[in-house]
């Protein structure tokens, strides 16, 4: 049975058709990335599986129940989380606090007033190992606004994972990154995708295609087609719409 | 090191705030100390909305004032033997009112932080105000409501009657205060306004809703703004609506953002600074209110972080820039300032005896001199003075200018 | 029914003349992000300029003089202040106008001092056009109508016509476009920030001798301004127009208006209640006693029922 399945999904801004008809199933345990060129809706697809916006018509579930429509909180209670195509941080607090912050839900903390966050249960401890899983040890009391581009994409991606939510949506993780940091990363992102449902926007093919178990290809608003990296490779209409323009 | 400093001064001020009665201080000390310790507590719970969850109010004298009179008709009743409650209690009275007062208007008011929020907190204040003015037989009109203290039934026997008895009850209730909101500022709860502060997408991203967190917030500010009122009540023992205003909310936001809004303690500088510039400045010169406004906004574009920024930033810049540094930088800074602050003084002084004072002819005292306010020569004095500051000013800028730019606009 | 008439039209007037302000603070807000809360300072400020002209030479001088004038200073502000907390954000800059809005109160009380200055109506207009039914209409008002009506009419002309005029409108439509377009922003901000308090400034000149030219002015002024760009939708012309001519005539109407609930229980044929103990005052209180909160008590209850405001489609 697929974790996240996307029936017949539309959304239209005014007049304008940005998402026409979306038909895709999520497999258990995959890495499934989304191409297509830039305005083909693959921001707008993620937005309206997380919740930032109701569909138009069609519907989103998870683990089998209905999440469209839903607020983006509620979404992520239930095991849904995501990563931002611009750094979504907390830029005046430390990134020690802002992963904290970020793991406090999962933890059945709440909005508990009348504890210090440290005597939380061992919150501490783990947001220490999550610092160290995203390498960001070295950093941990400095302001999340001064990081580097770079650590910045990281305590994002740390942030998306801090929940232990089983699905998760990234959206161009390596968006703005030098070659070199882009490999650094892949390795980072293959090594957290373990165990998780993935799905990931991105922009750059040789991630994408080491990465991704499936791909799916999404031109103004339909995907023209879904399938393995050497298919996807391989297709003509493909090739056409999108990596010809490329190549 | 730093907080090691910090903790400290924070020591010796507690120290000293406990000793100075009993060191024989006199009534003016007190009166002072005691206003001082029911402004930090009220400062304190406004940095709660603004510095914690960036929730800027218009309004937050309204929970002030619910605290106030609620304490008021407390104090009254437990006087007539009505309320079996001691009077070092009063404060629990204030704090519900607060706290009832901030749910009711928080659960429509912080579905938006920013300037909707901002509008919104200046609505329903002003709504609170000119409703509070249709009923004098609640709010007591022009005369106000007043009590009286002087109870028989207190925990301690103690009677309070004397200004040293009323401020140590005070400052107990106020150190608790500020112990309790520097402590809600390390629970979840705070942590997560933080975050809401800086960016409340996200925080609904990680499970939670930015609209509890702010309106768990916004009824703790109001919860001690209520305790600091009942404080104000049990100090002045009376009060009219005009407690309620806009003038009483605008001064706490300015002795805020003066102490520093990015510091959990920032506030109770504000209160510090604040409460010795009103006591002291308003002593020498009618025109302190405008010297005050002068200060506010040369915080808000030269040290946005405050004076507990400035005050923490200096050690470290001494350290970058070496004693050479700091010498020339001051060589170059303080006459400037010295200029455009004395010019200005000598225009607003001027001004202010030629069209508020008695009787403009008289000769007007300016520093160590007397002056005559209708001759030109005290404002060509002035004038020439506060100019060629500004054109220092202009000057040591555009030298400054280049030499930022050689550094990479890090600044 | 002539007296209603005559509430009416004084209604409209004084809509128009909030509309002269929430104009202006609506421009500058959905071109800035600015929500200038000295707006209704500088509308007292061309009060008193005006007053001041007006003792030298003649009103028609302050007319002029006194709107250009604030101009001036606002665009020096926003060069000079507003300009530098921009980088700070929304708050930031709404926290300097409040400030400004401080000092300025606190300055004219240094120069022009406490008490309400005779700034008066100048005796060419001081007569009684025409009246109806015994109640007199003054020329005055109708010549404020006539400065309201010249002024909206030059400012849509302003926006239609001229290039800063279309950036403006662009820039109100599709804010994010403006940066794009490569046009001069900050000076564009200094233009429109510097207009926008002119047109504050001139609804002072007229608005300070029909109503009373002090030191609270602006803040009286002020709040109820607020109410009006909320209640309008933040960044919407058309609904600072509709919500200035909504609160202008009912807060007209209201002061006009007599009753109380005791009269409505007695007219019923109730016994009138006996008032005693707290909140008694509620039997007793006018619609004109109502006056000042109903501006507020609108802006909260739209505010639970429609949080965007009137016509707002933009939420801060």
């Amino acid at each position: 049975m697929s974790v996240l399945s996307i029936k017949g999904l539309h959304k239209n801004f005014g007049a304008a058709k940005i998402i026409q008809g979306i038909d895709l199933e999520i497999e258990e345990g995959e890495f499934h990335a989304i191409i297509g060129p830039n305005g083909a809706g693959k921001s707008t697809l993620f937005n309206l599986i997380s919740g930032q916006f109701a569909p138009s018509s069609g519907a989103v579930t998870l683990h089998g129940s209905r999440i469209s429509g839903l607020r983006p909180y509620q979404i992520n209670r239930m095991g849904l989380s995501r990563s931002f195509q611009v750094s979504n941080i907390f830029a005046n607090m430390s990134v020690f606090e802002n992963l904290r912050c970020a793991l406090m839900w999962s933890r059945n903390v709440g909005y508990c007033f009348w504890r210090f966050a440290s005597r939380c249960g061992d919150i501490d401890a783990r947001t220490d190992s999550l610092l160290e899983e995203i390498g960001l040890t070295a950093r941990k009391t400095d302001m999340a606004g001064n990081l580097s581009y770079a650590e910045q994409r990281a305590l994002e991606v740390g942030m998306t994972i801090a929940g232990g939510a089983s699905v998760l949506l990234f959206d161009e993780p390596t968006a703005g990154m030098n070659h070199h940091e882009v490999e650094t990363f892949a390795a980072f992102l293959r090594k957290i995708a373990k165990g998780r449902t993935v799905m990931m926007v991105e922009h750059d093919m040789n991630v994408v295609f080491s990465l991704a178990d499936r791909i799916s290809v999404l031109v103004y608003g339909q995907i023209i087609a879904t399938g393995k990296p050497e298919d996807i490779r391989a297709n003509p209409a493909v090739k056409e719409a999108y990596l010809g323009a490329d190549a | 090191m730093k907080r090691f400093v910090i903790f400290l001064a924070c020591a010796a001020a507690l120290a000293a705030a406990l000793l100075l009665p009993s060191l024989g201080a006199g009534r003016f000390v007190i009166v002072m100390l005691t206003q001082l310790a029911i402004m930090a507590t009220f400062a304190m719970s406004y940095n709660v909305n603004l510095g914690q969850t960036g929730l800027l109010s218009f309004g937050h004298a309204v929970y002030l004032g619910a605290g106030v009179f609620a304490s008021l008709y407390l104090i009254t009743a437990i006087g007539e033997g009505t309320v079996p409650l001691p009077l070092e209690f009063v404060p629990l009275g204030g704090a519900l009112a607060g706290f009832i007062l901030a749910a009711i208007f928080g659960l429509v008011s912080v579905r938006r932080a920013g300037v909707t929020f901002a509008m919104i907190s200046l609505g329903l204040a002003e709504l609170f105000v000119a409703a509070a003015m249709l009923f004098p037989s609640v709010f007591g009109g022009e005369q106000g409501v007043s009590t009286d203290r002087m109870v028989d039934y207190s925990l301690t026997g103690m009677g309070y009657g004397r200004p040293q008895e009323i401020y140590m009850l005070v400052l107990v209730w106020a150190v608790f205060s500020v112990a309790a909101m520097v402590f809600l500022s390390r629970t979840p709860l705070g942590r997560l306004a933080n975050a809401v502060r800086d960016n409340p997408q996200r925080v609904e991203y990680l499970g939670y809703t930015p609209y509890w967190i702010r309106f768990a917030q916004f009824c703790i500010a109001g919860t001690f703004a209520g305790v600091a009122g009942s404080l104000f009540a049990l100090t002045y023992e009376i009060a009219n609506a005009e407690v309620l205003g806009l003038r009483t909310s605008a001064n706490v936001l300015i002795a805020t953002y003066l102490g520093g809004i990015t510091y959990v303690l920032g506030p109770v500088v504000g209160a510090l600074v604040v409460t010795l510039l009103e006591i002291n400045l308003a002593r020498l010169t009618e025109a302190w209110l405008f010297y005050y406004g002068l200060l506010f906004i040369a915080i808000i574009l030269f040290a946005p972080r405050g004076l507990t920024g400035i005050l923490m930033d200096t050690p470290d810049a001494v350290r970058r820039a070496g004693w050479g540094g700091l010498a020339k930088a001051l060589l170059r800074w303080v006459p400037v300032v010295f200029l455009i602050a004395a010019g200005s003084v000598i225009l607003v002084e001027l001004c202010y005896h030629l069209s508020n004072s008695f009787d403009p002819r008289e000769p007007l005292k300016l520093f160590w001199t007397e002056v005559n306010a209708q001759s030109w020569t005290p404002w060509t004095v002035g004038a020439v003075m506060s100019i060629s500051g500004l054109a220092w000013l202009a000057v040591n800028r555009r030298n400054a200018a280049p030499r930022r730019a050689q550094k990479g606009g890090t600044s | 029914m002539d007296t209603f008439i005559f509430v009416l039209v004084n209604g409209l007037l004084y809509g128009m003349l909030l509309f002269m302000l929430s104009s202006g603070l609506t421009l500058i807000f959905s071109l800035m992000g600015v929500l200038n809360f000295a707006h209704a300072s500088f509308y007292m400020l061309g009060a008193y300029f005006a007053y001041q002209l007006a003792s030298f030479g003649s009103f028609w001088l302050g007319l002029i003089l006194a709107p250009l004038l604030v101009g001036c200073l606002g665009a020096a502000i926003e060069r000079f202040g507003l300009r530098i907390v921009h980088k700070h954000g929304h708050v930031a800059e709404l926290l300097f106008t409040f400030g400004l809005a401080y000092l300025i109160e606190e300055l004219v009380r240094l120069i022009w001092g406490r008490q309400p200055v005779p700034y008066r109506i100048p005796e060419s207009l001081d007569f009684t056009l025409f009246s109806v039914s015994g109640i007199d209409y003054s020329a005055y008002r109708a010549f404020m109508l006539l400065i309201a009506v010249a002024m909206f009419i030059s400012v849509l002309l302003l926006l239609k016509r001229t290039r800063v005029g279309l950036m403006v409108q662009a820039a109100l439509s599709h804010p994010d476009v403006l940066w794009a377009m490569g046009h001069n922003v900050p000076r564009l901000f200094m233009l429109v920030f510097g207009g926008g308090v002119a047109l504050a400034g001139l609804a002072g000149v007229i608005g300070g001798n029909y109503l009373v030219t002090e030191p609270g002015m602006a803040q009286q002024m002020g709040t109820i301004l607020f109410v009006i760009v909320v209640f309008g939708g933040l960044g919407s012309l058309l609904g600072a127009f509709l919500a200035s001519l909504i609160i202008g005539i009912t807060q007209t109407l209201m002061v006009t208006m007599d009753g109380t609930l005791t009269d409505l229980i007695t007219s019923l044929g109730g016994a009138a209640p006996h008032a005693t103990g707290m909140f008694r005052e509620i039997w007793t209180i006018a619609p004109a006693n109502l006056a000042p909160v109903f501006p507020y008590l609108l802006l909260v209850i739209l505010l639970i029922v429609r949080p965007r405001g009137l016509l707002g489609t933009r939420e801060s």
